[in-house]
Formats: structure tokens, C-alpha cells, sequence
């Protein structure tokens, strides 16, 4: 397609398109438009253009973001490629040798173990915008979903009753943790807002910790273990109102 | 955290595919925690994951540019012409097959400019190249896409008049 006018040229409409010239420069180009049938149309087809490209592209945007890309951003302590970098540094330069073999020493599988807090909190982020399918096992069979997470992660679990915070049980999901079952309950108040209750097996734990609150991806998150478990409550509520509902939580599931 | 949705959209306007862009906003993802400390907390964080997004997208075309053409998995149109005159989901499928068709080069512009609206200036310093050569590509790019929508008759090129 040939442009309308010698003196404008693609890269001026482009400029004109986008925002790039100054007011005065396009005035001139929105005058020059006004007289002249042919650049007017380039122009009309050019923004057609263009808003068919960002519509092309805007449901993605408010899209649930997956699983996998909160957790690329979770911290490891040592994530694959930075040992292995690390490593080929060290060949390379033949020096502390003996300091990387007990680096290697460490089983893999421990790195891949993140805290509660932080697994809590992805599984939170995920199951959060859900409308249609928040969990696996709704609230309306409520005695079959805690037998069925309690023999999973065999540790008795019930959900508990939170209806004094105005709380009520949605249901609940098994998850995979560092390929282990992990247990989620979801509740939600009257306006909406939904906090988890995020339970797992942590077979080092044998004597019980605090309850200590972090924040993670934007949520609160009070974590504590007891009795070969860790258990975390993850939510957007403020910090003292949380806090009192892990206390029940933790009284209670 | 925040910047996830915008990735994803960049990552999935320059591959056309919704599972490959996720693939790679998150090796973008994992590079940009590695790096962490390389980044200057004073600058704005976004064109810092756009230049690492663009990078792994170029190594990604250059590894698999021996391969051949990249099928989409989750393209309900695809090898259905779209009927003519038929405004809605497919078409916007059929221009993002026209934007796929673009050298990658000028794709990344035209995504920059045109779907992030990144200013010249910001799409040249998160390609690494002059402002110039932002605008040349630019010019080829959508006139290629202007060519595409000339050769259909349908809603989205339809004229005003």
C-alpha cells in the first residue's frame, strides 16, 4: 500500500500511531488527514489494526496465572542450574574442590522441600480466583472429605468450624508437595474473601513450634508445626485477625 | 508477582501459544530470580524481565530455527480457513497467526509497541538496539500485517466508511 503523501511517510504515521510526535508535529499530521481522503483511511486502517492486535492479546491478562510460573519465582536455596554453574566455575578455575564434593554431598531431594509458608501460600494463590472449581471436595460432604485427607496424609484432620470469624468451609483438595500429599481447606466469608488452611507431613517435626506470620506473594501467612505436621492458615486478612483464626485452627483441626 | 499477567501476554504475542509463552515467561522467571542481585532496585522492574524475556525468546528462535513450523496446541481454528466476514475469536485467531508470520525480529516491535505499548524508546533499550532500528522494523512489520489485512474482506478491515 503506498502512503497517502510523500511527505509522510510509514514511520511518521507510526510515530503519529503511537504517540511519538510532539502536539505540534501531530496537528499537522491530523490536519493533513482532514484534507486528504486517502491518509485518513491508512490511518482508520492502521488503528484497526491495532486494536485488533491488543485484543488478540487481552484475555491472557486476566487469566489465573498457572502454578508452575509462582512457583519459578519461590525461593530454592540452590535451584539446579546455579549449582551447576557454581560447579563448572569451580572445575574451571580447579580450586576448592573439596568444598564443592560436600555441596554435592547434599541430597537433592531436601532442596526441593519448601517451606510451608511458601507452599502454602502458591496453593492459596492458585485456588484463590476460582469460581467454578475452587476445590476438589465441597463442603456438602464435608465428613468424606476429612476422612479422605486424614487417610492420605495419615494424620487425623477435620476442618474446622470457623463460624464465629464469619467463616464458612467451601471444601477442600489434595495437593502434591515435593511429591508428597499436602492438604488444602478453603473457607469464605460473606464478602468473598477466602482464606486457606494448608496442612502436610513433616516427618522431622517432633516438637511443636510457634505459630509465627510471614508474608508471601502479597498474603499473610501464620505457620506452625505440631506433630509430624506443619500447617499453615494464608490470607489477605489483617495481621491480628488472622492470627485469631490460626489460633482456632490450630485448637481445633 | 505482579508482572506475571504482563509477561505472559508479551510471552504469548511472540509465540503464538499460550503453553509455549508460559514456558518461557517461566525461564524467564527462574533466570530473573537467579540474577536477582544483578538487578538495581532503583529501576523499574518491568523492562528488566522484558530484555530477559526477549533474550531467552531470541536463543529460543535461533535453537529452533532447524525445526519445523511450530504448530499451536491450543488453537481451536486451526486449519479451518476463517469464514469471510465473520468477526469475532477466529479472525483474532488468524491475526495472530499473520503476527507469527512475521520475521522475529520485527514481531518483537511490533508486540512492544504495539500490544505493550512500550514507548520507542523503552522497546529499543529492552531490545538492546538503537531507536532507529526500533522504527524500521516497526515501518516493515506493520506494513506486512497492513498487507495481510488487505487481502481479507472481512470486519476487521473493514473501513469506516
Amino acid at each position: 500500500m503506498s502512503t497517502p503523501r510523500d511527505d509522510i511517510d510509514d514511520t511518521r504515521i507510526n510515530a503519529y500511531l503511537d504517540g511519538e510526535l510532539t502536539d505540534g508535529q501531530a496537528a499537522e499530521i491530523a490536519r493533513a488527514a482532514a484534507s486528504d481522503p486517502a491518509l485518513a483511511e491508512r490511518l482508520a486502517l492502521d488503528r484497526a489494526l491495532l486494536r485488533a492486535l491488543r485484543r488478540a492479546h487481552a484475555d491472557i491478562l486476566d487469566d489465573p496465572v498457572p502454578a508452575r510460573l509462582i512457583r519459578a519465582l519461590a525461593p530454592r536455596p540452590w535451584p539446579w542450574w546455579r549449582r551447576a554453574a557454581a560447579a563448572a566455575a569451580c572445575i574451571v578455575l580447579g580450586a576448592a574442590i573439596g568444598w564443592q564434593a560436600s555441596r554435592w554431598s547434599e541430597p537433592a531431594r531436601l532442596a526441593e522441600v519448601r517451606p510451608v509458608s511458601v507452599q502454602a501460600a502458591a496453593a492459596h494463590a492458585v485456588y484463590l480466583p476460582e469460581v467454578r472449581h475452587p476445590v476438589e471436595v465441597d463442603s456438602s460432604q464435608r465428613a468424606h472429605l476429612d476422612r479422605w485427607l486424614s487417610k492420605r496424609l495419615a494424620h487425623e484432620l477435620a476442618s474446622p468450624d470457623l463460624l464465629e470469624f464469619g467463616f464458612n468451609l467451601v471444601g477442600g483438595r489434595l495437593l502434591p508437595d515435593a511429591g508428597r500429599p499436602a492438604a488444602q481447606y478453603m473457607y469464605e466469608n460473606a464478602d468473598g474473601e477466602r482464606i486457606t488452611i494448608y496442612a502436610r507431613g513433616e516427618p522431622r517435626a517432633h516438637t511443636a513450634t510457634p505459630s509465627r506470620i510471614v508474608e508471601d506473594q502479597g498474603f499473610r501467612v501464620v505457620h506452625w508445626e505440631a506433630d509430624q505436621m506443619s500447617y499453615a492458615v494464608t490470607g489477605r486478612l489483617d495481621k491480628a485477625r488472622l492470627e485469631q483464626v490460626a489460633r482456632a485452627v490450630r485448637e481445633r483441626i | 508477582m505482579a508482572q506475571i499477567p504482563r509477561l505472559r501476554r508479551y510471552a504469548y504475542a511472540l509465540t503464538g501459544d499460550r503453553s509455549q509463552g508460559d514456558d518461557l515467561v517461566q525461564e524467564c522467571l527462574e533466570r530473573a530470580w537467579g540474577r536477582r542481585r544483578l538487578y538495581e532496585a532503583s529501576r523499574p522492574i518491568r523492562p528488566w524481565l522484558f530484555t530477559i524475556l526477549h533474550n531467552l525468546h531470541v536463543n529460543q528462535v535461533r535453537r529452533r530455527a532447524a525445526e519445523p513450523a511450530m504448530v499451536s496446541h491450543d488453537d481451536p481454528a486451526s486449519g479451518e480457513p476463517a469464514a469471510p466476514g465473520e468477526p469475532g475469536e477466529v479472525e483474532l485467531e488468524d491475526l495472530r497467526r499473520a503476527l507469527a508470520s512475521l520475521a522475529p525480529a520485527q514481531r518483537e516491535v511490533v508486540v512492544l509497541v504495539g500490544v505493550e505499548q512500550l514507548s520507542y524508546r523503552e522497546a529499543a533499550a529492552t531490545l538492546g538496539v538503537p531507536v532507529g532500528t526500533v522504527m524500521s522494523r516497526l515501518s516493515r512489520g506493520r506494513a506486512q500485517l497492513r498487507e495481510w489485512l488487505a487481502g481479507r474482506d472481512d470486519a476487521v478491515g473493514r473501513k469506516p466508511r
